[in-house]
């Protein structure tokens, strides 16, 4: 045969034998892989080997429960459904029966159970936050469905809907961005944490430690013996200071007038929140059980914003409520006498323009007293004009406002305290007088949270604290700033804002209650310029927004408030009635009669 | 060995024994998959056993008809093996599973032509490097040259076979099987070497080579397989699952192994206990004695293969048979690395022993034309020793024979050569 010399290469002793040593070679080197893997680290596996033969299951903890002030509980811990399959366990004709069971693509769950990456003997979860049908649609199918389980996970039922729910938050999944955070230490995937509000604030005190169940698995990795059990512990209960019955009081009072705005609470003896309420508002039950993308899109691109926390987020211009606090920078000052009278004739001119009393007739001649109870604005016009701005801001400031209350929740507004230094700084111009009357009957560039009027309310209630913001009840107040008013002053002041509710000509009238004692100020922040026209634009109505700020009993108050109405028209007309209803609430410990009836009906159908 | 019968008894055990290993492994790693799904105990066991017998049927076959008649089928059977290939593509007869498009239906079996692809592309090479008188696509026409130009022309030596090569490596990725285009290449580019190619012209397409597996490594999957090779432990509930769990097995089985049918691993943890880590069962029930006793075997295989080659009555009986011998022992060489964790995870059976009918079939046939190649490689059986090696180098070089000064330096020559081409082999 013609098959030249190459033929030779293939045969040559010498050439086998060169390949025969480097098999030879690589067989030396399987020996010693194998030497290693078997005879030197063979203990290393064989421990491990051990410990696949064990199961750990993980028994989510259960939450602590929030409840409110007086012991009411406010959530309820509920289980989530979730539907897992261990891949290897499950027959591939399967797939079509168990997508259409869960409303799936069966591409959809192909994907999901036959990844490249997915280990095929742990279960994988397929769907989340199954219904009851849906768990007995798959339990009825299981003896053709091997390999599914139905596993369960810690969630929240919000017993009272979106009561409080800017305050509680809500509870979601752990995020995949959130699995390395510190914060999040030893929370198994797709478990339930506080994502937003209370819940997320107080997480850790509230999550509690997941136990585990240790079982030995059999050849099919079912389980045949229990090995050990590490019951879970339960998170920590929260007492909150917030009273159920002011809250609700004050959120179906909004609803009834379908308006939006906030309400806060607070005791004027500890800071602590008794409410705090926000509308527009959402359920955070909607979450709990898991909000498609779709809807999640939707809801957070409501132009009513109802994720918006207007209690500590908004900040609007507190108008005439700011009258106290100008009132009680002018009794810090020696040139000033709350006996001295000042005619109001409707209106003052200055610089060149007329600042106007609302009240077009004029109120005559007042002192400082009257001024309050029938919202003065010509007194307080003049009054302001004596003390020039500074005084003023150094008294807002010792209020808190101006700064952010860290209440703690959300990002809060801080408000805004003009002064001469603010105005050189921000817009680096001089302080001009005219500014200074706007100012002093709470219009022009001063601007508060609801927050911020409240704890107003709550420092001239309680003589001249400003305690922390706290929402867990039982903690010790702390003192964040303390103004030493002259008795006299506060005295004047206080029987003023009185006089406000409950004398003929108050501004207040409407809060003013058969049992219990109220002082109060009402207030109306203009809607002008560039915010009037966006509300047209939005096409929402037109209108001044409603202040009020109260205090209650007046001699030794137990809480404090401020109302905000958007667009509610003057303080007394909207906001005052509402304040009263939650004071009303607060002191009977119920939520006023036609509400009640709505209540039972939610507790019953709430579980 | 030149007994009787002629066939090379050595090689014969070796495959019988590694089979009979594969018998106890598949059953032992699918009687409790096997009772896990629907069928009973003995379900895979009874379609292995099947498969073993078409298996050593088509052996034993094999062993009969005289391997130069495959010189004719050569060409035919590369083309429809290509085919075959294709067809896995197409719907109802084409099987998808775990994402790869790898098997053709064979109501009421399956079959996976890229194992008859490795084997029809061994014989075609074997009957390409043995054979003057190329074709020439240019002028559609044979063209006289002796072997050695052939080999050493950049087109008839290199580019053809390389392109045909790269055009089952194309399907093959498609598919994707990974371990049957690393396979393919490397047989190629050996046979190639040892045909007489330039190794120039391989040096040349090195770089292409390369940036085409760089493009190929960068599929998802795959470079998870290879960052959880290189990291087992980072991901091991992950993508390095099957590593860990292979390398605890054979941790597990330890000197002696836990004993047949004993192991744990592949109860519930191991995945593919039955096919490509069936080595790791091995090290599991049988322990590192087992191992090395799987591995030997295969080192039997290839020393006797080599011999059948070297013996070989012509030059296509040696390409041949040392093609078929490294088509087996390559194969097992990446299996049994990917098991103890020297290689990244690809899909590759053990052969002889894995479960799988296709794999089975192509490995027992190739066996099958080793023998034959052996039992026809002398008649010198009552030879002495000394005649026998003489004869032995007749054989190799006909041409050489009874010119004996030209003989030790063109051996010599060819030595050398072989060296180089050897080193080359194994970078490659």
């Amino acid at each position: 045969m013609a098959t030249g010399i190459k033929s030779g290469r293939v045969t040559d002793t010498t050439a086998s034998r060169v390949i025969l040593a480097v098999m030879v070679i690589l067989f030396l080197g399987f020996a010693l892989r194998l030497w290693q893997l078997q005879m030197i680290e063979g203990d290393k596996y064989r421990k491990l080997a051990e410990s696949n033969r064990i199961h750990t299951v993980k028994v989510p903890a259960p939450r602590g429960i929030i409840y409110d002030r007086n012991g009411i509980p406010l959530v309820q811990n509920v289980p989530a459904f979730d539907v897992s399959v261990t891949p290897s366990e499950f027959p591939m004709e399967s797939t079509p029966l168990l997508a259409a069971l869960l409303s799936m693509s069966s591409s959809e769950l192909d994907r999901k159970i036959r990844g490249r990456s997915v280990n095929p003997n742990y279960p994988v979860k397929v769907k989340l936050d199954v219904t009851r049908e849906e768990i007995a649609k798959v339990e009825a199918r299981k003896l053709e469905l091997p390999g599914v389980d139905i596993q369960m996970e810690a969630s929240r039922k919000y017993l009272y809907g979106s009561l409080g729910a800017h305050v509680l938050g809500y509870l979601g999944r752990l995020r995949p961005d959130q699995a390395d955070d510190e914060r999040f230490k030893g929370v198994p995937p797709d478990s339930f944490v506080g994502q937003w509000g209370l819940e997320a604030v107080f997480d850790e005190y509230l999550r509690g430690v997941p136990g585990e169940e240790i079982y030995e698995v059999n050849a099919l990795g079912q389980k045949i013996r229990q090995l050990g059990r590490k019951p879970p512990e339960k998170g920590n209960d929260l007492r909150l200071t917030l009273d159920m019955y002011a809250q609700k009081a004050a959120e179906d009072a909004f609803d009834e007038e379908d308006k939006a705005g906030a309400a806060v609470a607070i005791d004027p003896n500890t800071g602590g929140i008794l409410a705090m309420v926000s509308r527009p508002s959402f359920d955070p039950n909607l979450f709990a059980t898991g909000i498609n993308p779709k809807e999640w899109k939707e809801f957070i691109n409501d132009p009513r914003k109802p994720m918006f926390n207007r209690a500590i987020q908004s900040q609007y211009p507190p108008g005439s409520t700011f009258k106290v606090v100008v009132a009680l920078a002018a009794l810090a000052n020696d040139r000033f006498s709350p006996d001295s009278r000042v005619h109001c004739s409707g209106g003052i001119p200055f610089g060149g323009r007329t600042f106007r009393c609302w009240k077009k007739g004029g109120h005559g001649s007042v002192d400082l007293r009257r001024a309050i109870v029938e919202s003065c604005d010509v007194y307080f016009y003049q009054t302001g004009l004596k003390l020039g701005i500074d005084p003023i801001a150094a008294m807002a400031e010792s209020f808190g406002m101006g700064a952010p209350p860290k209440v703690g929740l959300v990002k809060e507004a801080s408000g805004i305290v003009p002064s001469s230094a603010w105005k050189m700084k921000r817009m680096k111009q001089p302080w001009y007088a005219g500014e200074t009357l706007s100012c002093a009957i709470g219009q022009g560039y001063v601007s508060a949270s609801p927050y911020q009027m409240a704890e107003v309310a709550a420092i001239i209630g309680n003589g001249g604290t400003r305690w922390k913001p706290s929402f867990v009840k039982g903690t010790t107040p702390e003192a964040a700033g303390k103004i030493n008013f002259d008795p006299a002053a506060i005295g004047l002041v206080r029987d003023a804002m009185r006089g406000v509710v409950e004398e003929g000509g108050g501004t207040a009238h409407r809060a003013k209650s058969q049992i219990t004692t109220v002082a109060g100020k009402t207030g109306t922040a203009q809607v002008v310029g560039n915010e009037a026209l966006k509300f047209k634009k939005a096409g929402a109505q037109l209108g001044d927004h409603g202040w009020f700020i109260a205090f209650s009993p007046v001699e030794k108050p137990d809480i404090a408030i401020s109302v905000f109405v958007e667009h509610g028209g003057h303080g007394g007309s909207v906001a005052a009635p509402i304040a009263k209803s939650m004071i009303e609430a607060f002191r009977n410990r119920e939520v006023p009669e036609k509400k009640k009836s709505e209540e039972e009906k939610m507790g019953a159908g709430g579980d | 060995m030149n007994n009787s019968s002629g066939v090379d008894r050595a090689l014969l055990f070796s495959a019988v024994t590694l089979a009979l290993v594969g018998v106890f492994m598949v059953y032992s790693a699918t009687a409790v998959m096997a009772v896990n799904g629907k069928s009973g105990s003995f379900a895979y066991l009874i379609r292995h056993m099947i498969s073993l017998a078409i298996g050593f049927g088509a052996m034993a076959v094999f062993t009969f008809i005289d391997y130069r008649e495959l010189r004719k089928l050569a060409v035919p059977l590369l083309i429809a093996s290509f085919a075959l290939l294709i067809l896995v593509f197409m719907p109802v007869i084409g099987i998808k599973a775990n994402g790869a498009q790898r098997w053709l239906r064979l109501w009421p079996t399956t079959f996976q032509p890229s194992e008859l692809a490795k084997l029809a592309f061994v014989i075609f090479l074997a009957d390409y490097v043995s054979r003057p008188n190329g074709f020439n696509p240019a002028t559609r026409a044979n063209v006289a040259m002796s072997l050695k130009q052939k080999m050493e022309h950049p087109v008839t030596g290199f580019a053809m076979p390389l392109g045909i090569m790269l055009l089952f490596q194309v399907v093959l990725i498609k598919q994707p099987d990974f371990g049957a285009v690393m396979n393919l290449g490397i047989i190629t580019v050996t046979m190639l070497i040892l045909g007489g190619v330039r190794m120039k012209f391989f040096l040349a397409f090195l770089p292409f080579a390369l940036a085409a597996i760089f493009m190929l490594v960068q599929a998802p999957y795959r470079m998870r397989r290879i960052t959880s090779f290189l990291d087992p432990w980072g991901d091991e509930r992950g993508s390095g699952y099957q590593l860990v769990q292979s390398l605890i097995s054979f941790g597990n089985g330890g000197l002696g192994g836990l004993g047949l049918g004993k192991g744990q691993q592949k109860l519930f943890f191991l995945p593919e206990p039955h096919t490509d880590f069936i080595f790791s069962m091995i090290g599991e029930e049988l322990g590192f004695i087992g191992a090395i006793f799987v591995i030997g075997l295969f080192l039997v295989v290839f020393a006797r293969g080599m011999k059948i080659s070297a013996r070989a009555g012509d030059a296509f009986g040696k390409y041949l048979a040392f093609g078929l011998t490294f088509m087996i022992v390559l194969q097992a060489i990446l299996n049994a690395a990917v098991s103890t964790g020297l290689m990244p995870t690809k899909g590759l059976p053990l052969p002889f022993v894995s479960y799988g009918g296709s794999s089975l079939l192509v490995s027992l046939s190739a066996a099958g034309i080793l023998l034959n190649i052996s039992s026809r490689q002398t008649s010198g059986v009552f030879l002495s020793n000394a005649a026998m090696r003489h004869s032995k180098r007749f054989i190799a070089n006909p041409r050489l024979a009874g010119v004996e000064t030209h003989h030790h330096a063109s051996l010599q020559a060819d030595a050398t050569h072989y060296h180089a081409s050897l080193q080359a082999a194994g970078e490659a």
